[in-house]
């Protein structure tokens, strides 16, 4: 009995380290084809846009797969890769690996439409403020924040900073500059967007997908954002301003700015970037993002090719000449008419 | 690093060695609190963003409480690993300053209560078997910036009930003495409520109202063991020492798996040294 009881335990410590490769699935290969087959797989199952954008995702495979093979160099590899992703036409669709990303970027197909140099030479002046990461600045009787990335947070307090600032000189309006804002948290917009509503408001719509099938959708969630009824809010007319380079995050704000009925959005239609962006690995080690989600306007408007503006602008070439911002301009004009 | 050393070994181990050896009182109350250190090897693969396995071996320690009555054997435990696990590309790829590698950070842990009875019917001299239950929470998260909004990839489980079974064989001296103990344990759920992310692997900040520990336990569901299924096997071989402390080696094998939302499995060995200090 002794000795079968030390049979057995020696048994399982040699043994133990070997248990679970029963039970454990096996590596995905690490292969091009394989690591290729597992992109094109993995975001059939869980890319959110396939509907809204169109795509036939099984056409792009037999597009595609003929180019990989047992012999693809890694170079080759990514470069396939890149180009299959980029029929999906989404910012928040990109390949990572040590020596690129691959990304697609919807502004540099159209007019930037935004210079900081411009604004910063002819309207903020030498002696603006940096509040936090707010750049702000009074003239003409108008307030004006420049705010470049959801990235970089907001206070509340600096909220406050700012909003007092406009009050005590008595602005008759304010300008919310975004341009080139290209996401980060949507929770830094927000806190502006609740210094522009008086009461409980549905900003935008938004969906999951939960399942691998094309229709394994989560039902739509609507959010609602509170007033910030502590704090003060802006004064006047405000406006918003966008580009193309507005994106993810910065669409988000946008969206609920087009919630709230008396702020206007002037400029450009946003870049979009609806859809949440989630991740996964590859077998060869690389990184891939991708859209998870379904936003939508109030209205039901999917805005991952944009947000459109309530009046459509660009910038005028003999302005920049002139130093003068188109956008600020009409909204300078509208805020005090 | 001596000094400290030193200190332990002349404070904590010490003892231990030098005082002179005491008749085991085996059935009798016996309080003792544990310390226990030792190294995991994990592996873990959660479908949701590896398709390959992260492994890596770190550093483990315990601490538990055990109150060892005639019939019966009761423990607290905290045991947890800190560490870090990496795919085989981690090591041989070379990674910029930009392209964070396949490596996460890594936080298990185990809180629990067990309770064995001793089946005194079926019992031996040299052999004893013991039945019970367990009730733990657990929890295996890994970090890594890599994976973006993705960041934090995780199992957790509430365990109110699980069954373990044990078997203890002693080595008597002629005189009586016990000398060693081997003892081996198997434990398992029977329930248990498991929380994972959600299928895209991201926390639901679009809704600034949602919060991220509400939602992870809404999202939770109750499971039985076929639903996660968890086997822990333990090999322990027990010494005496004097004034009834207690020496433990021990090798645990530790696996699960969970279907939802997709498959994630993860498995550890755990080998660890212990001193149980006779209360």
């Amino acid at each position: 009995m002794r000795v079968l009881f030390i049979i057995f335990a020696t048994a399982l410590i040699l043994i133990g380290p070997g248990c679970e490769e029963v039970f454990f699935e096996k590596d995905a290969a690490n292969d091009p084809e394989n690591s290729f087959d597992f992109l094109w797989t993995t975001l059939s199952e869980r890319y959110s846009l396939f509907e809204f954008k169109q795509i036939n995702w099984d056409s792009v495979y037999a597009v595609y797969r003929p180019r990989v093979n047992a012999g693809t160099s890694d170079a080759q590899l990514f470069e396939v890769m890149a180009e299959m992703l980029n029929t999906l036409k989404d910012g928040h669709v990109n390949l990572r690996s040590q020596f690129d990303i691959s990304r697609y970027f919807p502004y540099l197909e159209v007019a930037p439409n935004f210079s900081f140099d411009l604004v910063e030479r002819n309207y903020l002046g030498a002696d603006y403020r940096f509040t936090g990461f707010l750049l702000n600045q009074v003239f003409d009787s108008v307030g004006y924040i420049y705010y470049g990335s959801f990235q970089s947070s907001v206070k509340d307090w600096e909220l406050d900073t700012v909003i007092n600032r406009f009050n005590h000189e008595r602005v008759k309006g304010v300008i919310i500059d975004i341009r080139d804002n290209e996401g980060g948290n949507p929770e830094n917009g927000l806190k502006l967007a609740a210094r522009l509503i008086d009461q409980r408001t549905h900003i935008y719509t938004s969906q999951k997908k939960f399942g691998p099938g094309p229709a394994d959708f989560a039902p739509a969630e609507n959010i609602f954002l509170d007033p910030n009824t502590d704090s003060p809010h802006f004064p006047g007319q405000v406006i918003v301003l966008t580009n193309r380079k507005v994106y993810s995050a910065g669409s988000y704000f946008s969206a609920s700015i087009k919630a709230i009925p008396d702020v206007m959005i002037v400029g450009d239609t946003t870049g979009g970037g609806s859809g949440v962006p989630a991740g996964f690995d590859l077998p060869n080690g690389w990184y891939c993002n991708y859209s998870s989600t379904i936003g939508t306007l109030t209205d039901g408007f999917n805005f991952e090719a944009g947000v459109p503006p309530d009046v459509y602008l660009q910038l005028d070439t003999v302005d920049i000449l002139n130093g003068v911002d188109t956008y600020i301009e009409y909204a300078k004009t509208e805020i005090l008419n | 690093m001596r000094n400290i050393l030193l200190i332990i070994f002349c404070f904590w181990i010490g003892p231990y060695l030098t005082q002179a050896q005491d008749v085991p009182a085996a059935k009798s109350n016996h309080p003792y609190l544990g310390l226990t250190l030792g190294l995991a090897s994990i592996k873990v693969k959660d479908d949701l963003v590896m398709p390959v396995r992260y492994r890596g071996t770190n550093f483990n320690f315990k601490l538990n409480y055990i109150k060892s009555k005639p019939l019966s054997i009761q423990e607290v435990y905290i045991n947890g690993v800190i560490g870090g696990v990496k795919t085989k590309q981690a090591n041989v790829d070379n990674f910029g300053s930009r392209f964070i590698e396949p490596r996460a950070q890594l936080y298990w842990a185990d809180i629990g209560y067990n309770y064995l009875h001793e089946f005194s019917v079926i019992n031996s001299e040299q052999y004893r078997f013991f039945m019970g239950g367990n009730a733990y929470i657990f929890g295996n998260v890994r970090y890594n910036e890599r994976w973006d909004n993705s960041v934090i990839n995780y199992e957790g489980a509430l365990v109110p009930l699980s069954w373990t079974g044990r078997v203890e064989r002693s080595i008597i001296t002629k005189k009586k003495e016990k000398l060693l103990t081997f003892s081996y344990s198997l434990n398992f759920p029977i329930l248990a409520f498991v929380i994972r992310p959600e299928f895209s692997g991201v926390p639901d900040f679009l809704d600034h109202e949602a919060s991220f520990l509400s939602d992870m336990f809404q999202r939770g569901s109750w499971e039985s063991f076929w639903g996660f299924p968890r086997i822990k096997s333990t090999l322990d071989l027990t010494m005496q020492l004097s004034a009834n402390n207690l020496m433990k080696f021990t090798y645990t094998w530790d696996y699960y798996s969970y279907q939802d939302p997709v498959r994630t499995q993860s498995a550890g060995h755990f080998f660890t040294f212990t001193l149980l200090t006779h209360l």
